[in-house]
């Protein structure tokens, strides 16, 4: 293999973090380079190095034969080094259109004015590139997380880099969706395009990777093919140990009712009725659209109900806002990570936002209070800060979602909605988010569980609901159902005509 | 683990080492105490008068009416607001409390002046907060009707049969300390205990980092968010009481320009426009800067046409500054 990019002892470290700790790597042509590590492990610093995000504090990147200076992502785009950002960088007020073009000049005519018709047919082709097609006159800000991150990929794609780094890129896209950017790497590749590719997803590794690198504690540990490497293997050389047990369900016996859902209609739910009982995890499966996410905030109050009622140990509620439903002891772990952190604050002043109470005394903070219980979870969740009065948006990505865990925990919660728990989390942090809802579950709480991911809904439910167009469509014990069943179910008549 | 190791190390300070540092830090990283230093040295090499115990003292009178308002704009804008309404309400609390002293007695008075500052700036709040109403255009149209009320209620004359007592407020001593200088030190020092210490000062910032965050944590967003407006009316309000008392008089058309040198101060002071971000040590620091750029224009006699046009240099350089050093 040629090698189309070398980084050479590349070394950076943040106030109270030695976050990429002299680190080699080699890219050949038309590779797809996959690196894996926990949260924190530096991965996205030393891609941001390489793509001008962020600069190195020594060390060397050779680059088609030269070495090379990248002060700027621009620069770094002019060289054909574009990346995708796992926190996305786009504009949430443009369109989507003219994200695509932002920062590339064909955009003008010769007067210098805009020429719309040439960004929209350039924004379209790039989605097109991509196998995907929407309509590129909305907002950003209008699109749900998946969709932003598939403009993010067009658009760097549209670049026509020669390398493309792809950080957590199908965090939060559908299967489909997924399937299209894989067919476009596997396309590009054919083009000599090389890549650069962060996952904690194992699946991805395997069906992309060339060659995998894993980084850990910022060192990079070791260089492998993908041919030659298996998954356990590759956990112990990001974990620093073997994991027994990806799924760690514990049986638990459901004690009594704790969420009674009555005949809940709302705009976009048609009669649901379930119960949740104390003790128990409830999976909620679904397509995109489904109405998961539209049950789970009714249930916190985010919704109009139109007809239909929620009861709480027996009691109707009426929830009119989130204010009323973390009164009643309900938490949501919203889906996007960005509405459950105030990245401005602290890392203690997250965990316990939604516990101001306990930490509070008619209004005044008594903050050794606060320092104890944000180290109690620090701890207990191993989220790598350097120290509690770290800003959060310092934090990697993964570390983020632990403060966001841990804020609902603090908070005492009866009634867990979880909303993809997991994403964007590594494989040994997932166990100990596992074995967290597997304690709640031990102390009689009420989960319900929303993900994506089926090995971990079919694995960590006691019980398994099936929503389809805002309705329930099937229920499944989970000793006898299978991924396909639910798949199937979840598409119900498009599978069989 | 190394967490728990830096949270001892801060623990083992003592608690005025960890205050004293935490100003510091507050002021340094605001970035505009270095300007600030640059100006009283040179005009302490200009004017023979400027560096004297006497004259800092002035420039603590002087700015005391600016610091309290200023403190009340940066809840505000902490909040990730907006209010220009801060003269208007000042000036319409001011005349209906100097109205009213003489029937009602000089304490009843103020107390209704400043529950009306605070119930405008209430109002405001809830316009913005409740009713999602764009902050700008909401607080411009409190600008607009409560000035125009100060001039209808008083005719457009000042009120000026305010008894020699109440005096004491704007220009009386207590030792060798400025009574005004005592209550807007007072202000600054509530503010910043309130913004550290309490649930509002956290959600005014968190409201400012991330509002859907804060609400998606079931707290009551509008209630904070309104009350931040609240207490910048209150404030208002106080300030206008010690004007009139230094005045001896309410005058409907006094602190136009009041909204906008606070916001000035405010984000001279490093508090992001934005919100979440900022302190108010920073903010003093910010009214600091004008008071002695004033003070210092006035010993050199400079006259007052160009006062303005110093002063705007100044607001642009000092941003221009910290956003360069920001940048290194
Ligand atoms: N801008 C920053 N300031 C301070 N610390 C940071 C910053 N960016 C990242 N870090 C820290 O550097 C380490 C590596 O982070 P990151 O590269 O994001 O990890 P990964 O992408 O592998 O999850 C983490 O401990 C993180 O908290
Ligand atoms: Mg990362």
């Amino acid at each position: 293999m040629d090698t189309f990019l070398e980084l050479r002892d590349i070394d950076k470290s943040f106030p109270g973090v030695h976050a990429v700790d002299h680190v080699n790597i080699e890219v050949g042509r038309a590779e797809v380079h996959m690196l894996l590590g926990e949260n924190g492990a530096g991965k996205s610093t030393l891609m941001k190095i390489l793509s001008g995000a962020q600069q190195a504090d020594s060390g060397t990147i050779i680059y088609n034969g030269r070495k090379i200076n990248v002060p700027t992502p621009k620069r770094a785009l002019e060289l054909g080094i574009g990346m995708v950002y796992q926190e996305l960088s786009l504009v949430p007020t443009l369109t989507v259109a003219e994200n695509i073009v932002l920062g590339s000049d064909i955009a003008k005519n010769r007067l210098g004015v805009l020429d719309w018709d040439s960004i929209d047919r350039r924004a379209n082709e790039a989605l097109e590139t991509l196998g995907v097609n929407f309509d590129t006159s909305k907002k950003v800000e209008e699109l749900g997380l998946g969709k932003q991150q598939l403009v993010e990929i067009a658009k760097i794609i549209s670049h026509e880099a020669d390398l493309i780094i792809l950080d957590e890129p199908t965090s939060a896209l559908t299967e489909a969706e997924q399937e299209k950017l894989f067919n476009t790497i596997n396309r590009l590749k054919k083009q000599d395009v090389s890549f650069i590719y962060i996952t904690h997803k194992m699946e991805e590794v395997f069906e992309l990777g060339d060659r995998i690198t894993v980084l850990r504690n910022g060192k990079s540990i070791n260089t492998l093919p993908a041919a030659e490497a298996d998954e356990d293997q590759l956990v112990k050389m990001m974990v620093g140990r073997r994991l027994e047990n990806q799924y760690p369900k514990e049986e638990i016996e459901p004690k009594e009712t704790i969420l009674e859902v009555k005949d809940l209609t709302t705009k976009k739910l048609k009669g649901i009725s379930f119960s949740l009982r104390r003790g128990e995890i409830l999976g909620l499966g679904g397509l995109l659209g489904a109405g998961r996410s539209e049950l789970l905030e009714a249930i916190f109050g985010l919704r109009e109900v139109k007809s239909g009622s929620i009861l709480l140990d027996g009691k109707p509620l009426n929830l009119r806002s989130p204010v009323d439903a973390v009164k009643n002891n309900i938490a949501l772990l919203t889906k996007d990570r960005h509405n459950g952190l105030v990245e401005t604050l602290q890392v203690d002043e997250n965990i316990t936002m939604a516990d101001i109470e306990e930490i509070s005394n008619s209004g005044w903070l008594r903050l050794t209070e606060e320092e104890k219980i944000a180290e109690k979870f620090i701890k207990e969740l191993e989220i790598a800060t350097p120290s509690l009065d770290q800003h959060v948006k310092f934090l990697s990505g993964g570390n983020q979602q632990k403060v966001v865990l841990a804020k609902w925990l603090a908070s005492n919660a009866d009634v867990f909605l979880l909303h993809e728990p997991t994403r964007g989390i590594d494989v040994g942090t997932k166990v100990e988010v596992y074995n967290l809802m597997n304690d709640l579950a031990a102390e009689g709480k009420g989960i319900i569980l929303v993900s994506s991911e089926l090995p971990e809904l079919l694995s960590m439910s006691d019980r398994i609901l099936v929503l389809r167009e805002g309705k329930i469509v099937s229920e499944h014990d989970r000793d006898d159902v299978t991924q396909e069943e639910i798949v199937a179910n979840a598409a119900g008549a498009s599978i069989t005509d | 683990m190394s967490e728990s190791k830096s949270v001892e190390n801060t623990e083992s300070k003592s608690p005025m080492e960890k205050i004293g540092q935490n100003v510091y830090q507050k002021v340094k990283s605001s970035g505009v105490i270095l300007p600030l230093i640059l100006l009283i040295a040179a005009l302490s090499i200009i004017s023979p008068d400027f560096l004297t115990i006497n004259n800092f003292k002035n420039i603590l009178r002087q700015v005391s009416v600016n610091l309290i308002f200023s403190v009340g704009t940066a809840f505000v804008i902490l909040t990730g607001g907006i209010d220009v309404s801060v003269g208007a309400m000042l000036a319409f609390s001011a005349v209906i409390m100097a109205g009213l002293m003489p029937t009602v007695g000089m304490f009843p008075a103020v107390l209704i002046g400043l529950a009306i500052g605070f119930s405008l700036g209430l109002f405001n709040g809830l316009a913005v907060a409740w009713l999602k109403l764009p902050a700008f255009i909401v607080t411009l149209a409190m600008m607009l009707a409560a000035r125009a009320f100060a001039f209808i209620y008083t005719g457009g004359y000042p009120v000026s049969n305010i008894p020699m007592s109440f005096r004491f407020l704007g220009s009386g001593y207590i030792g060798p300390f400025p009574v005004p200088v005592i209550i807007s030190l007072g202000v600054l020092l509530i503010g910043v205990l309130v913004l550290k210490y309490t649930t509002l000062g956290r959600f005014i910032y968190g409201i400012g980092g991330n509002r859907d965050a804060v609400k998606l944590s079931g707290v009551n967003v509008i209630k904070y968010e309104a009350l931040a407006y609240g207490i910048n009316g209150l404030l208002a309000a106080l300030a206008g009481v010690i004007m009139t008392a230094r005045l001896s008089s309410a005058v409907p058309s006094i602190a136009e320009s009041a909204p906008f040198d606070a916001i000035a101060a405010v984000v001279i002071g490093g508090v992001s426009l934005s919100g979440g971000k900022g302190s108010l040590w920073g903010v003093f620091v910010g009214v600091l800067i004008f008071g002695v750029i004033s003070n210092g224009l006035n010993l050199m006699s400079v006259p007052s046409f160009w006062q303005n046009a110093v002063r705007g240099i100044v607001i642009f350089g000092a941003i221009l500054f910290d956003r360069l050093r920001a940048r290194s």
